[in-house]
């Protein structure tokens, strides 16, 4: 556990780092303090604020694991501090002015919607015209299996990705 | 409970009110992000096998799957059902494609298997600055009791996402992207499935002998300094790795950057540029995937990703060698 703290906070070179990545997809309880560590960065991070029942979640994970946040931070302390409010908050409207601060600021942040749209001229004018086969045959579906090992979308679909390699529309009827 | 004097109750009524619908969206939020982290380690871990069917545009296909995991490693199958038959199976050290229209089956090693986290927790942390998200509705889809999650982009440079994972296992059993008018892109969904006890590890059935055998690989990917750069790039991609390749059964070296929104990646690969055939520039795409490529003096750039196609040709037009 201790490895996948110094992992996330980036104290390993490349190879270790890349021997710890390979420990960490064999083990499924690693996977999840890797998950759980970043989830708690994050709730401290952004404040973005999490549910009681999330907040409480952690706090019982933590405890029943002291070591796994203790080496290089702190957090238990500072997830106490964001938890009781929290807890405080489904009992009643004791913590009002905390989560009016943390709400409005994350509103403030993330509002501003369509800020960079690209001019709509430009999106109507990118239909596309020509057959896959056309710009690179055969290779693309090489190219297509390289891009899904690291897109999250994919990574998402699990196997079903790989259907836009296998699909039998717009190939190169030559391969 | 601390007590509070009755007068002040109908603005303490209102404040929490307004508080609350704010503090929902973040609650939502929250729980949509540990739902999609639900759904990549699902894909992962579970065993499972089923029918879905695949839709893009007036295209429908259907496809079996299977994904088996033990202490042996991951095994993965996806055979077509409809039109001639393709299969491709993937193991932690090779993928095998067996094309029945072609009689050909190909054998790609591989040095190392995804040594990728499905999701990047880092990049998912920066998905609410580039996505709306929230739990939708709960629907039954191929007899499984179904969560909504959606994820409406911010801008009109990636798509949108409506995913609809099991209740129980977190496994998704429903993907939509649409774009930027709500028309979709690209869907596919489960119609039978089986989830844990009962599936087997796949294999291909016996191969016809007089069918084609091609060798290749070990695939030669390793992160490196390609010297490329995309100067352009619409907000929130960053780029996640960089690499160079062989390209497929040659000695033709390419390199190959990927950049993601924690959600979408485009895939930008540049290689020399071929003197056997004629490239055109220009725009294509495979369901979801667009597809760009744009010869330069010698290289041919070639970029693809489940983006919209203003995404994938803006980021061509800024490929560059660094230091230019």
């Amino acid at each position: 556990m201790e490895k996948i703290s110094q992992l996330m906070d980036g104290e390993f070179d490349e190879h270790e780092a890349r021997r710890q990545i390979r420990r960490l997809e064999l083990d499924v309880s690693l996977v999840q303090a890797w998950a759980t560590y970043h989830l708690i960065r994050d709730v401290l991070r952004h404040e973005t604020g999490a549910s009681s029942d999330l907040a409480g979640r952690l706090g019982q994970r933590l405890e029943h694991e002291p070591t796994v946040v203790a080496p290089h931070t702190r957090l238990p302390s500072r997830l106490a501090r964001y938890s009781l409010p929290l807890a405080a908050t489904v009992a009643g409207v004791t913590v009002v002015g905390w989560l009016a601060f943390t709400s409005q600021s994350h509103v403030d942040t993330v509002r501003p919607m369509a800020k960079n749209n690209p001019p709509a001229a430009m999106r109507e004018a990118l239909r596309p015209v020509l057959p896959v086969a056309a710009l690179a045959g055969s290779q693309m579906d090489d190219y297509l299996r390289a891009h899904q090992e690291f897109s999250p979308t994919s990574a998402m679909q699990g196997v079903a990705s790989y259907v836009r390699t296998v699909s039998n529309e717009d190939w190169d009827p030559s391969r | 409970m601390t007590r509070v004097p009755v007068r002040l109750l109908p603005s303490l009524v209102l404040l929490h009110l307004w508080v609350g619908a704010a503090f929902a969206e973040t609650l939502q939020e929250t729980e949509a992000l540990v739902w999609l982290q639900k759904i990549a380690n699902a894909a992962r871990q579970l065993n499972y096998a089923g029918t879905f069917v695949y839709q893009h545009g007036d295209h429908v296909e259907s496809s079996r799957i299977t994904h088996f995991v033990d202490r042996a490693g991951e095994c993965e199958k996806l055979e077509t059902l409809d039109g001639p038959k393709r299969e491709i199976i993937r193991t932690d050290d090779e993928i095998l494609t067996l094309d029945g229209e072609h009689h050909v089956v190909k054998r790609e090693r591989r040095t190392r298997r995804n040594s990728f986290p499905a999701l990047l927790p880092d990049q998912l942390s920066h998905l609410t600055e580039h996505y709306q998200l929230r739990k939708g509705d709960q629907e039954r889809i191929a007899g499984y009791d179904a969560q909504a999650l959606v994820l409406e982009p911010r801008d009109g440079f990636r798509y949108g996402h409506k995913l609809w994972a099991d209740v129980n296992t977190g496994l998704l059993l429903k993907a939509r992207m649409l774009d930027e008018r709500g028309h979709v892109v690209e869907q596919s969904v489960f119609t039978q499935l089986s989830i844990g006890s009962g599936v087997t590890r796949p294999s291909f059935g016996p191969l016809p002998p007089e069918w084609r055998r091609e060798q290749q690989g070990p695939d030669s990917a390793a992160p490196a300094d390609t010297g490329w750069i995309v100067k352009d790039q619409p907000a929130g991609f960053r780029k996640i790795i960089e690499m160079r390749r062989l390209k497929a059964g040659t000695q033709t070296p390419v390199a190959h950057l990927v950049y993601s929104d924690g959600l979408a990646a485009v895939s930008v690969f540049i290689e020399p540029l071929p003197t056997t055939r004629k490239v055109q520039e220009g725009l294509t795409r495979q369901g979801a995937v667009n597809i760009y490529t744009r010869p330069l003096p010698d290289q041919l750039v070639t970029v693809l990703g489940e983006a919209p196609a203003v995404t994938v040709m803006q980021m061509a037009n800024s490929v560059t060698p660094r230091g230019q």
